[in-house]
């Protein structure tokens, strides 16, 4: 599931609280996902122990900030760089890498939509040849519906593409992250 | 299928530019783009993009401004008007949306008229219509009229007609624009078989990936230039790797 690396890209920049984390993610998916509170310091645990992220500090309060660490950062280029694929969840696993990657800076956005896009039109070009390979019709429509799938994802990259284009025009150029 | 004598469609750092008021203007540019017999490449990429400039340039519709366009080793860049239709006649085929077919005609006329147009007797122009014809699945239409065939029946005389004779490229632009889904797939799967027989290459203009997926080579264009180009080059051994219903081995899309 992509909650883990879309925290490790959310504390690729600076050090971050568990909270901070929480809204910033939610943020980043546009409020489409909603993490709890205890998923996050769960899953900060679990990164910490795997020595993915490191304690950056301890406020009054005992709050705990983390940081990326080296090997956490190979972990989150590794993902950033695979195509999604069906092992990982039920979640949009392309969007989120997408919109994770518009908040953080930690990855090219356009990069992740030129990869992805590569993945799946193989995809559909793998499943049409399959399609000219079977006189079955169940199996056909089964085809049918994976490919309309992935066009479905094609269209959304090229649409994303070009929101971020013309984001990046018309904000002179710069990063275009969401404002945090 | 690696040698020079199977390539039938060769652009290298083609380009095409207008001189508008303000300068000079690019449609096209560094076009690299190569079709071998037994191939299909499919160019997809939004309105404007260069997808017709590309597919005018590859027919000899139009020619480049820069770079290389060759057809069956022939330069089309430096052909005089007369010449580029004769190459034109002798080597390609087109194919577009709608108003392929000459509506006086019955289907056999219209696939034969090219040869008879290039000097072919009447008789020998309709064996090679007629064999060109069952390559595309539309013998059995020989004699009926444009408006007594269905749209999808129309586009695959066409392509018949494209690939009549000795004319080994075929070019087709959104060639299922006016077709429901099920038949624009029918159409495509013959230009595809078409292709597959090993004698003729072709270059698909659609906005339609599922279309474009029949294609080996996906060139997307963007702003003009070439964007990405996807090649699958898919082995048996790919697809007994799957099981019934594990069509998609790299699981991209489940």
């Amino acid at each position: 599931m992509s909650i883990k690396h879309s925290l490790l890209a959310l504390l690729a920049q600076e050090s971050k609280y568990g909270y901070q984390l929480k809204t910033e993610f939610e943020a980043a998916t546009g409020g489409a996902t909603t993490l709890n509170i205890g998923q996050v310091y769960t899953t900060l645990q679990r990164l910490e122990r795997d020595g993915l992220v490191a304690e950056a500090d301890v406020d009054d309060e005992g709050r705990r900030s983390y940081l990326l660490t080296r090997v956490g950062r190979v972990e989150l280029d590794d993902w950033f760089d695979a195509p999604a694929s069906a092992t990982t969840s039920q979640r949009d696993e392309v969007s989120i890498k997408v919109l994770i990657a518009l908040a953080s800076a930690a990855a090219d956005p356009q990069q992740v939509l030129r990869s992805q896009r590569a993945a799946t039109t193989g995809s559909i070009q793998r499943l049409t040849r399959q399609k000219m390979r079977t006189e079955d019709l169940a199996e056909g429509l089964h085809l049918d519906r994976q490919i309309m799938a992935g066009e479905a994802e094609l269209r959304w990259l090229d649409l994303a593409e070009d929101r971020i284009d013309h984001h990046r025009a018309t904000n002179n150029g710069t990063n275009a992250g969401v404002s945090q | 299928m690696t040698d020079q004598k199977s390539i039938v469609l060769e652009m290298r750092q083609a380009g095409r530019q207008y001189v508008g008021p303000r300068g000079i203007v690019s449609a096209l540019a560094d076009v690299d783009l190569t079709v071998r017999l037994g191939e299909l490449v499919a160019v997809v990429g939004r309105s404007g993009c260069g997808k017709s400039t590309l597919l005018n340039l590859a027919g000899g519709l139009d020619q480049p401004s820069l770079g290389s366009v060759r057809v069956n080793g022939i330069e089309l860049g430096t052909l005089s008007g007369k010449e580029l239709a004769a190459t034109r006649r002798r080597h390609i085929g087109f194919v577009f949306q709608a108003l392929n077919l000459l509506p006086t005609l019955t289907a056999a006329e219209n696939v034969a008229l090219p040869l008879e147009l290039d000097g072919a007797t009447t008789a020998a122009a309709r064996t090679a219509a007629l064999t060109s014809m069952a390559d595309t699945e539309t013998a059995a239409l020989a004699d009926a009229y444009p408006d007594e065939l269905s749209g999808g029946e129309r586009q695959r005389v066409a392509v018949a007609r494209a690939l009549v004779g000795d004319r080994n490229l075929l070019l087709a632009d959104e060639p299922t624009g006016a077709l429901d889904e099920a038949t624009a797939d029918a159409v495509v799967r013959v230009i595809r078989r078409r292709v597959d027989t090993g004698t003729c290459g072709g270059v698909l203009v659609t906005h339609d990936m599922s279309l474009a997926a029949y294609a080996d080579t996906i060139v997307r264009l963007r702003d003009g230039r070439i964007d990405s180009v996807t090649e699958t080059n898919f082995t048996d051994a790919d697809f007994e790797r799957a099981d019934l219903f594990g069509t998609d081995p790299e699981g991209t899309l489940r």
